[in-house]
């Protein structure tokens, strides 16, 4: 290399920069300047939050990528993306001025598993919501520092955010500065910034594997969404899914008697500010749930209301979900989806009021029910069971009505969790029952047990669960 | 023309220059235009005292001034290595313009401004020395020291001859020059 070499290398870089129009930014940084000369608080929240973005990578078990191929950190006043968040891998960035409440770019997205990491620091109690293609992606609180890989933004490939925005297809994501009832505000000491990453490993939660559930005979597949027939023990009865923009659909089925699950999917809400709208599923003529979320695009997956008695055997059942505003008026709202699935449940143990699926499914992996006892609250203060050796389990666990306020524990030779009837719903004094998922290991004694009050009836419930085979 | 007007007037005329020397400097587009604006926030506040003249060099030397300094405080993002790696890219002018790149990046900040004033700028020695508030000794010493880091013969080391540029001559760099650099970084 020689000195011609050096120069047209400087040359040729330097061609590279192109020349936006600096003017605006620099017309605010002095504003900001002056503010701070004045006021000088400023530049403590700024550090502050700047300081919380500036994440670390944390160490985790997940094998480091290829140095090569590390994405570089992306800076702007004073405020840091970094290029990698523990497995997380930046993909794009944007990082706004003080006072740039509001913010777009163009981002074209080539994996259906990312992480939307936002900045914010803004004064007082306010939110951002950061947009993509239109539809609500993420929303949190300002003023919140990100120091460890987080789920809060994580958007997986069943999101609903997917059935509009295509993968390798340029779309627009915004940001914007908002109070706690979504309402977009202005603050000229706000910061905003976005950081979309493409996800990486994540350890599954214990006793799932968080696989995609692999297809099934019956499997149904419309307008993107997916309809499993089986699900855990649970079968397929009724769903039905609207094109883009319909606000009603309709579907029925024989009723064979036995209780059913109901999952709604509405994605009416996902392009506006609050929750102005309501899916509103009938079944027989009587309005059962009302709600509007997407949660996955796996309608069902992520469970739904459980309902019994509805039906008798034989009885043909009409279900139609209406979207509504929230006076009750059936509205359509332009791009929105709606879907409904009626699963009818699976053979249960039911104690008094109380019922314990046989087979189910726990996130990602079908579980079969192995072991469980329910024994008299009144005259039985515990219960106990011996965990399955060497294999994943689930521990389920709580009560049907015990009559009164009660306390409880549920005793593991690492943990302790806490059981009250006044978290379990209103009037049942229950404690409801819990589902843990566990990792193999060598067999131990768990134990639920009462510690405080005295039930006037009811059960106490522990069950145990191993991998269906 | 009012202040106001002038300073507008000058970003937008010589922003797109300066924008270019940034990103010489930080390699970073977004830290480019952060430093300019930084830069040219700063020079707002003493235009007062330099409009009227050509205000070009006073933001050049914010500029500078703020990348080895303001840059080094503010920003953990970066951290250039004494020594280079060793070399093993593919024949050929392109991958050599790419380790090239990469080299300039290992420099410490003040030899990489160094490089960038004198031969991307064309500024002199003394030009150089001046926007860096040292002696033009230690701009010598400081550009030999990136050549021998950038594997560039150091015998290149030219002063840059230009009509009526009396300080443009070869100066022996002084020991308690280097040493001062060497602190800086």
């Amino acid at each position: 290399m020689n000195l011609t070499d050096l120069r047209d290398e400087l040359s040729q870089r330097a061609n590279t920069v192109e020349s936006p129009d600096l003017l605006p930014g620099v017309r605010r940084r002095i504003r900001t300047t002056k503010r701070r000369r004045v006021a000088g608080s400023v530049t403590a929240l700024a550090a502050i939050v700047a300081l919380g973005i500036a994440v670390a990578p944390s160490l985790t078990s997940s094998a480091p990528e290829p140095a090569d191929s590390i994405p570089p950190d992306y800076t702007r006043d004073s405020v840091t993306l970094k290029g990698v968040i523990g497995t997380d891998r930046l993909d794009r960035a944007w990082i706004g001025s003080v006072g740039e409440t509001r913010g777009s770019f163009g981002w074209t997205p080539t994996t259906k598993n990312i992480v939307v990491y936002a900045y914010c620091a803004a004064p007082g109690e306010t939110r951002y919501t950061v947009r993509i293609g239109g539809r609500n992606a993420v929303t949190g609180p300002c003023n919140v520092a990100h120091d460890t890989p987080g789920d809060t933004g994580l958007i997986r490939p069943d999101a609903a955010l997917w059935l509009d925005v295509p993968l390798h297809q340029a779309t627009t994501v915004n940001v914007q500065l908002t109070d706690n009832d979504g309402r977009v505000i202005e603050s000229s000491t706000a910061q905003l910034g976005v950081g979309i990453y493409t996800a990486g490993r994540r350890d599954p939660v214990p006793g799932a594997t968080g696989a995609t559930p692999t297809p099934g005979p019956g499997d149904r597949e419309e307008n993107g969404l997916l309809f499993r027939a089986k699900i855990g023990g649970d079968t397929l009865a009724a769903a039905e899914s609207g094109e883009p923009g319909v606000s009603k659909v309709t579907d029925s089925y024989v009723a064979t008697g036995r209780p059913i699950m109901v999952s709604a999917f509405c994605t009416a809400n996902d392009a506006s500010s609050g929750f102005p709208y309501h899916l509103r599923v009938v079944i027989g003529g009587v309005e059962k749930i009302s709600g509007c979320v997407a949660l996955s695009t796996d309608v069902g997956s992520t469970g739904g209301a459980g309902l019994s008695d509805i039906a008798t055997p034989g009885q043909r059942m009409t279900v139609t979900a209406t979207l509504t505003d929230e006076s009750g008026r059936e509205v359509k709202v332009p791009g929105a989806r709606i879907a409904f699935a009626v699963y009818e449940k699976g053979p249960q143990r039911v104690y008094d009021n109380t019922a314990v699926d046989e087979r189910r499914e726990y996130s990602g992996t079908t579980y079969q029910l192995a072991e469980i006892e329910a024994v008299d609250a009144t005259s039985t203060r515990q219960v106990s069971l011996r965990t399955p050796a060497d294999t994943p389990f689930l521990i389920t666990y709580g009560s049907s009505s015990l009559g009164a306020p009660v306390e409880g524990t549920l005793d593991r030779p690492t943990s302790q969790s806490m059981l009250n009837t006044s978290h379990g719903e209103g009037g049942l004094k229950s404690w409801g029952l819990a589902t843990d998922g566990n990792w193999a290991g060598p067999s131990t004694t768990i134990t639920l047990k009462i510690t405080r009050g005295t039930p006037t009836k009811g059960k106490l419930i522990l069950a145990i669960y191993t991998p269906a085979k | 023309m009012t202040g106001v007007d002038s300073f507008d007037a000058f970003v937008l005329a010589r922003s797109g220059r300066l924008l270019r020397t940034a990103y010489l400097l930080t390699q970073d587009h977004a830290l480019a235009e952060d430093l300019l604006q930084t830069a040219l926030a700063k020079a707002w506040f003493a235009w007062s005292r330099i409009d009227g003249g050509d205000p070009e060099p006073y933001v050049r030397k914010v500029l500078v001034n703020t990348y080895s300094t303001w840059w080094r405080r503010r920003w953990n993002g970066e951290q250039p290595t004494e020594e280079l790696p060793e070399s093993a890219g593919p024949e050929g002018l392109a991958a050599e313009r790419t380790d090239l790149w990469r080299a300039l990046q290992q420099l410490p900040r003040r030899q990489r401004a160094v490089v960038v004033l004198r031969y991307y700028e064309d500024l002199s020695e003394a030009e150089t020395a001046r926007i860096l508030g040292c002696s033009a000794g230690t701009v010598k010493s400081q550009t030999s020291k990136a050549f021998a880091k950038l594997r560039l013969d150091p015998n290149l080391v030219e002063p840059i001859h230009r009509p009526g540029d009396a300080s443009a001559v070869r100066t022996p760099a002084r020991s308690a020059d280097l040493a001062d650099e060497e602190t800086s970084r």
